[in-house]
């Protein structure tokens, strides 16, 4: 599961999900990419989930990069907890997709294969995303 | 290379609102340069992306037409886009002029040519490295791209720059030995239990604090021995 080897504080306020992301969003590594549409945290738990979604569509052919990683902790207080008495402990962690940012790319298979591989693999991420490739469409 | 016409108009105004008041009436702004003094001007969108449709990563080689004028005569490539990271839609683009006598940097794609061996006889992956080439050349050379022939690489094998030949008149400007295209081997078939997988997410250790603070037990002895001298007294 991916997550950070180390990090400067255990805990991290929410911040927000404003704009859009002008940073990676084009494509850098392979040949079509899954792109956000909306702003949203992906956990670890559904990156990784998304990525064997991938991996086991493309059966052995293909190569997959993930361009995001979670590097934000999320608390939550145990269940039946009175308010206050400080923030709850470190849960699971995020990585703040903003609309526009490539989630994942991949290369090394037809375009009909991957846009099939990238629809199961949407369905683990909990935001709208959409398939692209380098030639644009008109 | 074939040079294809492009209808430019000059603009007034300058800014967001007057940037934005453009694109609302269906052309985006644009500016040339290398010329005597940059001119701000407006393209119709649609004429550029249907331009460079099927040419993405190269440059194209244009001939600009003014609006109102009768002739076309500035020459000129596409220098940089803009584009909107959701919509996709084109928001701005960079003219330069140049002059047919004067070599210029420029950009082309690079396009594999053949079937690797590593990818046909041992389900290799094939993985282009640099999709793009700098290169150095008359604006009447600009080649559509670059061919890189691919058909020799087995599993392990790396293409550089080196081996590319390309088209007279053209100058490569990347590093030689960097690489242009490589084949991996397959991707291993990866079998998790859902009972290992879920042992493995209960057993996710937390990262390092750098800044956490020290046990107390390192701390109170170090405080003791600074007490030590004023009991002394």
């Amino acid at each position: 599961m991916l997550m950070p080897k180390r990090v400067k504080y255990r805990k991290a306020q929410r911040g927000n999900m404003r704009g859009k992301a002008y940073r990676g969003s084009t494509l850098a590594y392979g040949e079509f990419g899954l792109k956000a549409l909306e702003p949203g945290w992906v956990t670890n738990r559904q990156i990784e989930a998304a990525r064997v979604a991938l991996t086991r569509s493309l059966k052995r052919g293909g190569k997959v990069w993930i361009r995001i990683f979670p590097d934000k902790p999320v608390t939550k207080k145990p269940a039946e907890t009175r308010m206050g008495k400080g923030k709850g402990n470190p849960e699971e962690w995020v990585a703040v997709v903003k609309p526009g940012r490539i989630l994942y790319e991949m290369e090394g298979v037809s375009q009909d294969v991957a846009k099939e591989a990238f629809r199961t693999a949407a369905q683990k991420i909990g935001i709208t995303t959409k398939f692209i490739t380098r030639t644009r469409a008109l | 290379m074939d040079m294809q016409e492009l209808t430019v108009t000059p603009r007034d105004g300058k800014g967001k609102q007057a940037a934005k008041r453009l694109r609302r009436s269906g052309r985006i702004p644009a500016v040339l340069y290398g010329g005597k003094a940059p001119q701000d001007i407006s393209i119709d969108p649609k004429a550029v992306l249907k331009m460079i449709h099927g040419h993405e990563g190269s440059t194209q080689l244009l001939s600009l037409k003014f609006d109102g004028a009768a002739a076309s005569g500035t020459m000129a490539i596409i220098r940089d886009m803009q584009f909107d990271p959701v919509s996709e839609d084109l928001l701005h683009v960079d003219l330069q002029e140049v002059s047919a006598d004067r070599a210029i940097n420029v950009r082309v794609a690079v396009h594999p040519v053949g079937e690797a061996v590593g990818v046909r006889d041992t389900k290799g992956i094939l993985n282009l490295v640099l999709h793009e080439l700098d290169i150095s050349c008359l604006p009447t050379n600009i080649p559509q791209r670059i061919d890189a022939d691919v058909s020799e690489l087995a599993i392990g094998d790396v293409l550089a720059v080196r081996d590319l030949t390309p088209p007279p008149g053209v100058r490569i400007l990347n590093d030689p030995g960097q690489a242009v295209a490589t084949v991996s081997p397959p991707m291993a078939e990866e079998e998790v239990a859902p009972a290992a997988a879920a042992a493995t997410v209960a057993a996710t250790p937390e990262p390092e604090v750098l800044t956490e603070r020290k046990p107390k037990e390192e701390a109170a002895p170090a405080a003791e021995e600074g007490k030590k001298p004023a009991a002394k007294k």
